[in-house]
């Protein structure tokens, strides 16, 4: 399968008012996601996965890094160039009610999004309008409805609608089920799969939902504190996890199945700030694990096997040599 | 660990919001029992009255919200029946409340050791030093290291995670023999939450206290309570022991919830929901859940189910049950 | 049509809102009207007539120099709400794009702004009128640009702190998605929905205006005397208040009191009116 992204040591720092300091949101990450497939990306609060899906939209722009949309460099583009990306790529976003304007009905936030192409016809961007819409169930007799009229699951299926409206290629969603109900996200996720198979999009799933992510994604990579620790196949990192991160979170997830023990595997203490990280790995003040080295020196990548890597010093290598992943795929 | 007796038995609750657009049933007819040294979790969409339940349950309900009907019997005492001033006894005292959202539930302006130390001063005879050292040593049985310098900090200075758990001191501080959490690990990190979790298992355990945990997560309920109640608009729609429950749920409400989780979506099949949820400003006569159910029969549209005995200790309101109870296993076959 | 049905479907249902609607139209149809309504002409002296009580003839008197009151009433309408209408329309007009602009930009460009409503709105605002009228020098227009003025660092800061608020909702970052403008972020979905409570201010402002017109007016440094104005009227009258003739500064003054009543009424009736959540 083709590579449609390929994300190469992208940094993101942020500036803390008033000080010196700054907030590594995004530490030297490199991934890539194949065409047709659900990435997911996951990781806690202030792990910094949703600014490497802005970066990736160019909402906000990386500090150092490359990106690469079908083997283009985009980062740079000109405002030209960024317009047609723009379009390929889109978003979907945690909150419904607030990723709505207030003042604008159903069919408004839809077809506003196709207004920036200037090329489109008006009837075009109509008919845009409505196959938008009745990809997610919306018809006629609801275009003209505010967003305050709509429940939760409904103002999602907006949300989609305008994002798929000008047929993107990719769709970074982030968080797009995590404040709903447990009957309204089944349907929210149905919906997107649907939309996957209909028109071959390609996903960035981001989510601190791990069964959600399992359910949903194909491959996955974990994130903690602006770094990816374990990266794979989604059966990989789900059963196979060697990461004593992942290991802790998958452990923490409370199974829906009285028949399944709850292991005792945690960590201790809370995620540290990311202001002024320490050097050498960052869980080492949490790990169960944790050695000298762990203080010391930054762990490699290391090549577990079926494409699965792990940054940790105590993942056994699938052969001696241990292979930096950004030169691997 | 679980004994007969029950310490908590709620009758026929109703708890009405009257909203300038009309009378909104948010609790209505709520039957519910916790026995003695049990962890029941109560499972509901947002939505469903679980936190009005809890207020009402402490009698904290305040206009335009009202207790209309029922009884909240605790150890055979009407807690509904009673004065502010001696109701005041039982708050903090015997049932301790944790809320979510607990930076919003502190005070921001007192040290959180204060808090706790006030709370405790309220209901024993000790005096501020006392007090404070009980605070100190409740931060630090609820897993804080550095007890003594936490106990002097503000609540903003402390993460999520922190300010639940000097919640959760707060509730605990008065050993109550019944603790309600309302979505106590609502919007914390999994790590966080299981280490939370962690802690009212184990201090429930040690206490031998109840408690009910009202939740929207069915994780937690399966890991961590004994009983399970299913909450639908305002009213119990099926309780009963857990792990019968999630081998085999019986309210067709419960069964598309579990069927909506992703863990069991991966082998089986989504049953699609149609219908919208009853609006609780207008609920239709019969069954609550008439609107959505697959198997809606005549009599769930006029008639009110009851709430049936099917098993030992399992109840469940459905009409498609009524036979079963007397006739024991026609109503499977008709929902296979 | 049917934003006029749903505007006084809202207003019937809103009794506030609905009195200060009413007033607002009385006091506009009065400064239309004047010379139909008015038994007299405003500057008509008649001597001889000079501090007559109420009576048939001049139903609110008449002032020292024997003008009719009631006549100097309604005309008086014309200036205050002729000051207090383009008053307001201007500062709206300088503070909105600039509130706006300065949220979105920040930075460099909001600081500067930001200190130079400091430094503005740091003065009392009477003495800050009385300076610029008197550079100026007192006629209408230059009270016009002293509210405008005055006001204006209000607006800014109204839709400054909204705007900021609403930057970092998600439906800003998905018009970026798009792909839309800046230009056309800023208007069509920043401005409409921070431009509640600047509305609801603009409304009690115009009471406000005409407070200060008439204050200004009462120490002489506004509209001049035979000119008749609500706050002039009532420093006319103000010395015979002692000798017990009451009505010339009373009428005047309850003019002020309602007008102001209602604008700050029908900015009570915005500020729900204008709830996206209402519809």
């Amino acid at each position: 399968m083709k590579n449609l992204l390929d994300i190469k040591g992208i940094k993101k720092h942020f500036p803390v008012r008033g000080t010196k300091d700054v907030v590594t949101a995004v530490n030297d990450i490199s991934f890539n996601i194949r065409e047709g497939e659900t990435f997911g990306l996951i990781g806690e609060s202030g792990s910094g996965k949703s600014s490497v899906g802005r970066c990736i939209l160019n909402l906000i722009s990386p500090t150092s890094g490359e990106m690469r949309y079908k083997g283009m460099e985009y980062s740079k583009f000109g405002k030209k160039e960024a317009a047609v990306i723009r379009t390929e790529m889109q978003m979907v976003f945690q909150d419904p009610y607030y990723s709505l304007n207030p003042r604008k009905t159903v069919w408004e936030t839809v077809e506003d999004t196709l207004r920036v192409n200037k090329n489109l016809a008006a009837t075009d961007r109509k008919k845009m309008t409505v196959d938008a819409l009745a990809k997610v169930q919306f018809f006629e007799n609801d275009y003209e409805k505010y967003p305050h009229q709509l429940s939760a699951g409904q103002q999602q299926r907006v949300g989609i609608a305008r994002a798929i409206a000008p047929k993107p290629k990719f769709i970074v969603l982030d968080e797009p089920t995590s404040s709903l109900d447990l009957s309204v996200r089944a349907e929210i996720i149905d919906l997107l799969v649907k939309l996957q198979k209909d028109s071959g999009i390609t996903y960035l799933f981001i989510s601190h939902d791990l069964s959600t992510i399992q359910f949903l994604c194909h491959r996955v990579a974990v994130m903690y504190l602006g770094r990816i620790v374990e990266y794979g196949d989604v059966n990989e990192v789900f059963h196979n996890h060697r990461h004593p991160y992942s290991k802790a979170l998958l452990a923490s997830v409370m199974k829906p199945d009285p028949k399944i023990p709850r292991s005792d595997y945690r960590l201790s203490g809370e995620i540290p700030s990311p202001i002024n990280l320490p050097k050498g790995c960052h869980l080492a003040s949490r790990c169960p694990e944790v050695e000298a080295k762990c203080r010391e020196i930054d762990p490699p990548f290391i090549d577990v096997g079926n494409g699965h890597f792990v940054n940790c010093h105590h993942a056994a290598p699938l052969e001696k040599e241990r292979i930096p992943v950004t030169q691997k795929n | 660990m679980i004994g007969l007796k029950t310490l908590l038995q709620i009758q026929d609750l109703h708890t009405y919001f009257y909203l300038r657009k009309g009378i909104s049933k948010v609790v209505n007819g709520l039957q519910l029992s916790v026995r003695e040294g049990e962890l029941l979790g109560v499972v509901g969409e947002s939505g469903s009255g679980k936190t009005v339940t809890a207020m009402s349950v402490v009698n904290r309900v305040r206009m335009p919200g009202k207790v209309v009907k029922g009884k909240v019997i605790y150890q055979g005492q009407d807690l509904l029946k009673l004065s502010e001033e001696e109701l005041r006894k039982y708050r903090g005292k015997e049932i301790g409340l944790i809320a979510a959202n607990a930076r919003g539930n502190l005070n921001p302006l007192v040290k959180v050791g204060n808090q706790i130390a006030n709370v405790y001063l309220a209901h024993n005879k000790v005096n501020k030093k006392e007090a404070w050292e009980k605070a100190v040593e409740m931060l630090r049985m609820v897993g804080m290291n550095d007890a003594l310098r936490r106990a002097e900090a503000y609540p903003h200075e402390m993460s999520g995670g922190m300010a639940q758990r000097v919640m959760i001191a707060l509730a605990l501080v008065n050993s109550p023999n019944l603790l309600i959490a309302d979505d106590a690990t609502n919007g914390l990190d999994v790590t966080v939450q299981s280490q939370i979790m962690d802690l009212i298992l184990d201090i429930v355990n040690k206490q031998g206290a109840s408690g009910i945990l009202i939740t929207h997560d069915l994780g937690v309920v399966a890991q961590c309570c004994s009983e399970i109640a299913i909450m639908y608009c305002g009213q119990i729609v099926e309780k009963g022991p857990v792990t019968a429950f999630f081998d085999e749920p019986k309210h067709p409400y419960s069964r598309n919830l579990l069927n909506s989780l992703p863990e069991r979506r991966i082998t089986q099949e989504r049953i699609e929901l149609k219908g919208s949820l009853s609006s609780p400003l207008s609920l239709p006569t019969g069954c609550v859940y008439q609107t959505r159910c697959p198997y809606v029969m005549d009599v769930c549209r006029k008639v009110e189910p009851s709430m049936l005995h099917v098993d030992d200790n399992y109840n469940v309101k459905c009409h498609l049950y009524q036979e079963k109870t007397e006739n024991r296993g026609s109503a499977n076959e008709k929902l296979a | 049509m049917l934003y006029l049905r749903d505007f006084s479907y809202s207003l019937r249902r809103n009794r506030g809102g609905f009195i200060g609607f009413l007033i607002i139209m009385i006091t506009l149809l009065c400064a239309i009207f004047a010379p139909i309504i008015a038994p007299y002409a405003p500057e008509e002296a008649i001597v001889e007539d000079s501090r007559l009580a109420p009576n048939s003839d001049h139903i609110f008197g008449t002032d020292e120099t024997g003008m009719d009151v009631f006549s100097r009433v309604v005309h008086a309408t014309r200036i205050d709400v002729t000051i207090a209408v383009f008053g307001t329309l201007l500062s709206l007009l300088i503070g909105i794009p600039i509130g706006l602009a300065a949220a979105y930009r920040e930075g460099l460009f909001g600081e500067i702004t930001m200190r130079i409503a400091d430094v503005l709105q740091a003065f009392p605002v009477f003495i800050l009128a009385i300076a610029l009228v008197s550079i100026l020098g007192n006629n209408v227009q230059n009270i016009i640009i002293a509210i405008a003025f005055l006001n204006a660092p209000i607006y800014m800061r109204f839709v400054r702190s909204e705007v900021l608020s609403i930057k970092q909702r998600p439906y800003v970052e998905a018009a970026r998605c798009a792909g839309m403008s800046n230009l056309k972020i800023m208007f069509k979905e920043l401005l409409p929905n921070s431009l509640r409570p600047t509305m609801v201010q603009a409304s009690i402002n115009m009471g406000w205006a005409i407070l200060l017109t008439a204050g200004l007016s009462f120490i002489g440094a506004g509209v001049r005397v035979p000119t008749a104005e609500w706050g002039s009227m009532i420093a006319i009258g103000a010395p015979l208040i002692i000798t017990g003739q009451w009505w010339s500064s009373f009428f005047p003054g309850v003019a002020i009191g309602i007008t102001v009543l209602g604008f700050a009424l029908f900015g009570d009736f915005l500020r729900l009116y204008l709830d996206p959540e209402r519809r």
